[in-house]
């Protein structure tokens, strides 16, 4: 089987991405994206620990007794948060203070655990890196879209920059504001699938956490 | 599934969080010593920007503060003098527990407070971290660590639209005061 | 394939939501009658608080509407903006701000009610939750020093945004300062009372006469365009579980915005049970939830997130009431 690694890539940003077509991994997506910054950190830290994950469990494939395949793969995840979190205590603060809460959470994300399960365990250590690296790039964008959209709306900035005065929608940046912003987006997605790709309605679906 | 089966999973499992234990244990090793470091630094830069004057900041008695957490009371010295205390507490809020630190000389007035962390509403409680409302302490007594709905000179000013938090965060103030006081009267040292 | 395809999709019959009684009433009438039926409270509002209450009332009206004609015009659907359903959701949405609001709030309410709230939802008689309420919890959370810089009531003629004017609502004083510091304004206990029953006091544009309320309520249950279940049950169990708690019951009825809430929000055809049980039961849930975040709660007021919560249940509610089917056998 060839595998085309553009082809691996794109479908992790756009035709799965874990949060607007997957509906995966919603409650990151909506606790930490009140600005860009927040979700900026986040989708990198989920990005480092899906690629290094699925490279692992791609490596030890073979060796994983299929029985306890799961609780090794929540195991592999585990180690990797674990060290993301001691090395951003040790090394990044400032970033830790306002992450570090959900930092930990990132072990039970279904996203990476599903691409554990449904390509890394199936396929050579390159391919997986790529589905893991690409996977992690669609989240990135996903958290710094929201991010911005409810910066923009909530605080009247974006990426810190100040660019609009008066009273900003103060909702947007609550969390019943990323519920609102992901739906929208959401049908956004589905909307432009729609019409330009001919995509069904709900093709895909999800709806873990 | 047989025996065999039972001990072959048994090991791959076991071998797994082995390496796990391993590798993580060496991440430990490296990394905790420094973020104690770090975070002793930032604790002492927090103490010394409340009581700049001060040659040493440290730690000198605990107690019991809001919500059973444990709050502590840190001691000034400057040529050998005590010339203030910090306290470090905690005080409930409207959506959260606000950690603060209290800087207080030694007849029991404000020299300044910091907030160390708080998950209040945004734009309204958070509020309680901005400087016009930490100022407002500055220099007061107990019985003006009262809040007070519209303009004052003596109290402390409520942020608009922000009462609760307001409130909390003065009479956690109080509290830390008050739990000063206490501590003293305990232990004549201190 | 096409033998697949829902009936209702094929566009072989629409199904609609109750009530399915034919009785020459349509929506535009029935929409008209409720809003005609707030014009006392609207016009005691606009007596209070001058002409800028009137001037709020109408935008939040027109935006409304423009908003759903927009809607249905982007997405292709039978442009109904006309039937007065729109106008009401403005009216109500009106009502309940205060009337010193800056002009963009009740655009910005109107949009989310309607857009959001109902359209996207699938239009009248799909959404889920009263678009009102929600266009006025968003403004809540989003312009929260806004919604609660209430006005005292003062009669001007002015359209400018008066700042020095503003009181605290019965139930804020109430929650920050206590009874008797809120008794201390009137004279006397019957005094508030009546003063309350008048509306002379800060608060929402629609929350504030009371009197012109019940007697727009009056008329509706007079029409039958509303039965008493919800309201009653809802009113009688806040006064009851505040008397209960050692609070004043007819300071719980008089205050805030449970009057307006219960008679003209909690008896919104699509966003409530139609099953006359289970209306009792929804009209008792509202008034828990009200006392609970009135005692409990950090907002003095819990009308608008009660019934907003009530909502949900909506349709739990109507299934566990349903009338057992003929022959149908209990289930063990």
């Amino acid at each position: 089987m060839a595998v085309s690694y553009k082809k691996l890539i794109l479908n992790g940003i756009f035709s799965e991405n874990p949060v607007f077509r997957l509906a995966l991994s919603l409650c990151p997506a909506v606790a930490v994206t009140t600005s860009v910054r927040n979700g900026f950190l986040m989708g990198i830290a989920v990005l480092c620990v899906m690629t290094m994950v699925n490279i692992t469990v791609s490596i030890l494939r073979n060796l994983i007794n299929p029985k306890v395949r799961i609780p090794a793969y929540i195991l592999i995840i585990a180690t990797y948060v674990s060290i993301t979190d001691m090395v951003m205590s040790a090394y990044s603060r400032a970033a830790y203070k306002e992450m570090g809460l959900y930092i930990q959470l990132i072990v039970v994300f279904a996203i990476i655990i599903s691409r554990a399960e449904l390509f890394a365990s199936k396929n050579k250590v390159l391919p997986s890196a790529v589905d893991g690296f690409g996977m992690g790039l669609g989240f990135l964008g996903a958290l710094v879209l929201v991010g911005a959209v409810r910066e923009l709306i909530g605080k009247g900035s974006i990426a810190g920059i100040h660019l609009t005065g008066g009273n900003p929608l103060l909702i947007m940046v609550l969390p019943t504001g990323g519920f609102f912003v992901i739906g929208l987006l959401m049908g956004l997605f589905n909307w432009i699938d729609q019409k330009y790709y001919g995509g069904r309605p709900g093709g895909v679906g999800g709806g873990h956490h | 599934m047989g025996n065999k089966d039972i001990i072959k999973i048994t090991l791959n499992l076991v071998a797994i969080c082995a390496l796990a234990g391993v590798i993580l244990s060496v991440t430990w090793t490296i990394t905790n010593p420094v973020k104690l470091e770090k975070e002793a630094e930032e604790l002492q830069a927090a103490l010394k920007g409340l009581i700049p004057q001060a040659d040493a900041i440290n730690k000198a008695a605990t107690f019991v503060s809001a919500g059973g957490k444990e709050g502590t009371i840190y001691k000034a010295v400057k040529g050998g003098k005590p010339i203030g205390y910090v306290v470090s507490a905690y005080t409930k809020g409207y959506s959260s527990f606000i950690k603060m630190l209290v800087a207080v000389d030694t007849d029991y007035r404000i020299i300044g407070i910091q907030i160390l962390s708080e998950q209040e509403t945004p734009g309204l409680g958070d509020n309680v971290d901005k400087k016009w409302f930490k100022d407002q302490f500055r220099g007061k007594t107990e019985d003006h660590l009262v809040v007070i709905k519209g303009e004052t000179n003596t109290d402390i000013q409520a942020i608009s639209g922000a009462t609760i938090s307001s409130r909390a965060v003065t009479n956690g103030v109080k509290a830390a005061v008050e739990a000063l006081r206490a501590e003293r009267a305990k232990d004549k040292a201190l | 394939m096409d033998t697949e395809k829902n009936p209702q999709e094929a566009g072989l019959f629409r199904a609609s939501v109750g009530p399915h009684i034919s009785s020459g009433e349509s929506v535009p009438h029935i929409m008209w009658t409720v809003s005609a039926a707030l014009m006392p409270a609207a016009g005691l509002s606009v007596y209070y608080f001058g002409l800028r209450a009137l001037l709020i009332l109408v935008v939040s009206m027109v935006s409304s509407v423009a908003f759903e004609a927009l809607t249905q015009k982007l997405t292709g659907a039978k442009i109904t903006a006309g039937d007065g359903s729109a106008l009401l959701t403005g009216l109500l949405l009106g009502m309940n701000l205060p009337a010193s609001v800056p002009f963009y709030l009740p655009i910005i309410g109107s949009a989310v009610a309607i857009i959001i709230t109902k359209q996207l939802f699938g239009g009248l008689g799909y959404n889920i939750f009263n678009p009102a309420l929600i266009g006025r919890a968003f403004l809540m959370a989003s312009f929260p020093r806004f919604m609660t810089t209430w006005l005292v009531p003062h009669g001007s003629l002015s359209l400018a945004r008066p700042d020095a004017v503003t009181g605290a609502t019965p139930l804020g004083i109430l929650k920050e300062e206590g009874y008797d510091k809120l008794l201390s304004h009137f004279a006397g206990r019957h005094d508030m009372y009546v003063q309350l029953l008048l509306g002379h006091r800060g608060g929402a544009m629609g929350e504030t006469g009371v009197i012109a309320l019940l007697f727009g309520a009056a008329y509706l249950l007079y029409k039958g365009y509303i039965t008493w279940h919800i309201p009653v049950t809802f009113i009688a169990t806040v006064a009851v579980l505040t008397a209960v708690f050692g609070g004043d019951p007819w300071l719980a009825i008089l205050s805030g915005g449970l009057v307006l809430g219960a008679f003209f929000m909690a008896t919104d055809y699509v966003t409530v049970p139609q099953l006359k049980k289970a209306q009792v039961a929804f009209g008792l849930g509202c008034g828990i939830i009200t006392v609970l975040i009135r005692l409990e709660g950090g907002y003095p007021e819990g009308v608008c997130y009660a019934i907003l919560l009530m909502n949900c249940f909506t349709p739990l509610l109507d299934r566990a009431f349903k009338a057992k089917k003929f022959g149908e056998a209990p289930v063990k």
